[in-house]
């Protein structure tokens, strides 16, 4: 397969174009993601490749956008809805939970085909309300796919499988990543929904790592293989449903585990994979399961302060030789 | 332009508050430019009049709530510059202690409380402000500026007809410059004068030219009377115009040339300059000793800022919580 280099950006806005051009029930919309084509400029050119009555801006209204992307996908739409920052999702929480995953359960024989586009993390000297990262928010309703792809391979298929998928899907992009380059093949491919990747192979520790905290861990991974400490790092890609069986897999083989997210630590995503991972793995663990996470501390601007809330390379270190130990 | 009998010192410190704010903004254009104020910035450069205007008729102990596009906004209500140039630089001199950046200034000295980044989202907040008000019977006001764009937000809407059917003493303060980030208002909102909407909450709702300083002080101390005397909340629109971008570094190629030379013509200072000369209140060597006091008041304010300490971690840990839990 002939492969080329694209950015994490890049891959989004050409998965977007060819499910697009496959399938006119695709539409997407959100705020200024049409004629400027995206905050981020992820959505570049797909107005003007589309038109006006499949990709346009709205009015600034979190929670209509929400529920109007529910309402097409039921109708016979497949809507791609963007939520600028994920710091905003309250907004729109309450038509994704009380109706867009509520529907396909009560109204039996209706499917809600939708992806809901959003992007969090921090690192952008963004302060406490464009910074944050609330998967868990999301990840905690029934009836909602929920996926974090760290390398525009990843985002491209996996985005592409969320296209055709029937169900709600909550797609989360992390900010810091967009630029980020990655080879991805010249020609059609799809990463399906559900199914983690093991993005390096280790056999002292296995290090489960979400979005932009799987390229911190491969960072440690690279400084601590020095230190003759081998780890294992596994991206669930999807985090709901999670691939559990390639993690017991590599748990099996490591029997240490560190979970890291970057989110404040009470409720974090990581703290439900902990539980999952103890429940099934737990005659393989040598040790205690560590979480690297961000305090439960709001984002500070101050640059001098960011470095207290930022999960990292250092931290996720830190966590492995800490777990060696145990 | 309006005529408004008010007395030379309350015309002469309205005239120095405009040129702070128009100062403060191209001081730190200039240094977001040279790199040394991370993160966003949304510049008001332009629309001095609808701040300054806005905040004149208000008290020291009337409550206001800002948008993303609030320095100039906190300038007119008097907050303390230097406390803000420290915020603004991440400085443990702000009044957030350099924790909440250029995106949540706040002053509660001059109880300016305050900004917000999430579009719309502080106004539901401002109605509180004015519930106490009324509830302990002080006389106090509360004034909400929020952008055209954010008159779309379920927040904005909800707050109206909260504040409308309970009487409270509010302000509606809609700064209107036709844009939200790259969309035009009339992609937004299908009404001309978004004021409109107030007969429709039952509030009285007026449209003004927001670069006439004297048209918005007049319309909105008309509003803050009828509140203090108990007749409830009114909506004033100011229409002026975005000099800026969205944000710092957005180029602007979607905005029409016309409309940045409309703005132009239409400069707030030199017209309110024009006036008070023509009047006699103001020698044209009084407004340029001005003009250069002023901008020396930003320049010390952003010195002293930047050799200003940075917050230690205590800073970081302080205030998760700010009152005793057990
Ligand atoms: C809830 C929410 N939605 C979207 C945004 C992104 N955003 C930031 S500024 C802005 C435009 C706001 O327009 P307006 O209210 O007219 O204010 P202006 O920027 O023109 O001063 C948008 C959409 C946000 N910060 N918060």
């Amino acid at each position: 397969m002939t492969m080329k280099k694209v950015t994490y950006r890049q891959a989004i806005n050409e998965a977007l174009f060819e499910e697009m051009e496959r399938d006119p029930k695709v539409v997407l919309f959100g705020e200024d993601v049409g004629t400027y084509g995206g905050v981020f400029k992820v959505t570049d050119g797909l107005k003007k490749k589309f038109g006006n009555e499949r990709v346009f801006d709205t009015p600034i209204a979190e929670a209509a956008l929400m529920g109007a992307a529910t309402g097409a996908a039921v109708a016979g739409l497949r809507p791609v809805v963007e939520i600028m920052f994920m710091d905003w999702i309250g907004i729109a929480m309450d038509q994704l939970v009380n109706q867009t995953s509520m529907i396909p359960y009560i109204w039996e024989g209706i499917k809600v085909p939708l992806v809901l586009r959003t992007q969090g993390g921090s690192g952008s000297k963004g302060s406490c309300q464009h910074t944050k990262s609330l998967e868990a928010w999301i990840y905690h309703v029934p009836g909602i796919v929920v996926a974090m792809p760290s390398t525009p391979y990843d985002a491209k298929g996996l985005l592409k499988s969320a296209i055709r998928n029937d169900n709600p899907v909550a797609f989360i992009e992390h900010k810091m990543l967009y630029p980020t380059e990655g080879e991805i093949p010249e020609g059609e491919y799809t990463v399906p929904l559900g199914r983690a990747s093991v993005k390096r192979e280790g056999k002292d520790v296995t290090v489960v790592a979400l979005s932009k905290m799987v390229v911190e861990s491969l960072k440690a991974a690279k400084e601590l293989e020095d230190e003759g400490i081998s780890v294992e790092v596994v991206d669930p890609v999807t985090i709901k449903p999670l691939d559990m069986d390639t993690i017991a897999e590599s748990v099996k083989k490591t029997n240490r585990v560190v979970v890291v997210n970057e989110a404040f630590r009470t409720g974090a995503v990581a703290s439900d994979l902990t539980a999952q991972i103890q429940e099934r793995c737990f005659d393989d663990l040598d040790g205690p399961i560590l979480r690297v996470t961000a305090p439960d501390v709001q984002v500070p601007y101050s640059p001098a302060l960011e470095q207290f809330w930022l999960p990292g390379k250092d931290k996720i270190k830190q966590a492995v030789l800490e777990c060696m130990k145990r | 332009m309006s005529e408004v009998s008010l007395s030379r010192e309350k015309l002469v410190d309205m005239y120095r508050k405009m040129w702070l704010a128009r100062h403060h903004d191209v001081w730190v254009e200039d240094m977001k430019t040279k790199g040394q104020i991370l993160g966003s910035m949304h510049l008001a450069t332009g629309q001095e009049a609808v701040s300054v205007g806005a905040c004149a008729p208000l008290n020291d102990d009337d409550y206001t709530m800002h948008t993303h596009r609030e320095h100039q906004q906190l300038i007119a209500k008097g907050a303390d510059i230097g406390r803000m140039a420290g915020d603004m630089l991440g400085k443990v001199t702000g009044c957030a202690r350099g924790k909440g950046g250029h995106m949540l200034l706040f002053d509660k000295d001059v109880h300016a409380l305050g900004a917000c980044g999430i579009v719309g989202g502080g106004v539901p907040v401002a109605v509180g402000y004015a519930m106490a008000f009324k509830v302990l019977g002080t006389k106090q006001v509360s004034l909400a500026f929020f952008g055209d764009g954010a008159a779309n937000e379920g927040s904005v809407h909800e707050a109206m007809n909260f504040a409308a059917v309970r009487k409270y003493p509010i302000i509606f303060l809609c700064e209107n410059n036709r844009w939200g980030l790259t969309c035009p208002q009339h992609e937004q909102a299908a009404v001309e004068d978004l004021a409109d909407r107030a007969r429709g909450y039952g509030i009285p709702g007026v449209t003004v030219n927001g670069n006439d300083v004297l048209a918005v002080y007049e319309a909105v101390k008309l509003a803050v009377d009828r509140a203090r005397a108990g007749d409830g909340p009114s909506m004033v629109e100011c229409q002026t115009w975005r000099m800026r971008g969205m944000g710092f570094g957005d180029t602007m190629e979607y905005v029409p040339k016309e409309y940045l030379e409309e703005g132009s013509r239409q400069d707030p200072i030199c017209l309110f300059e024009k006036k008070l000369v023509e009047k006699g209140i103001l020698t044209v060597e009084e407004a340029r000793a001005i003009e250069a006091e002023t901008k020396k008041t930003i320049e010390d304010a952003y010195e002293a800022a930047k050799n200003a300490p940075n917050p230690d971690e205590s800073v970081f840990w302080a205030n998760v919580y700010a009152a005793e839990i057990c």
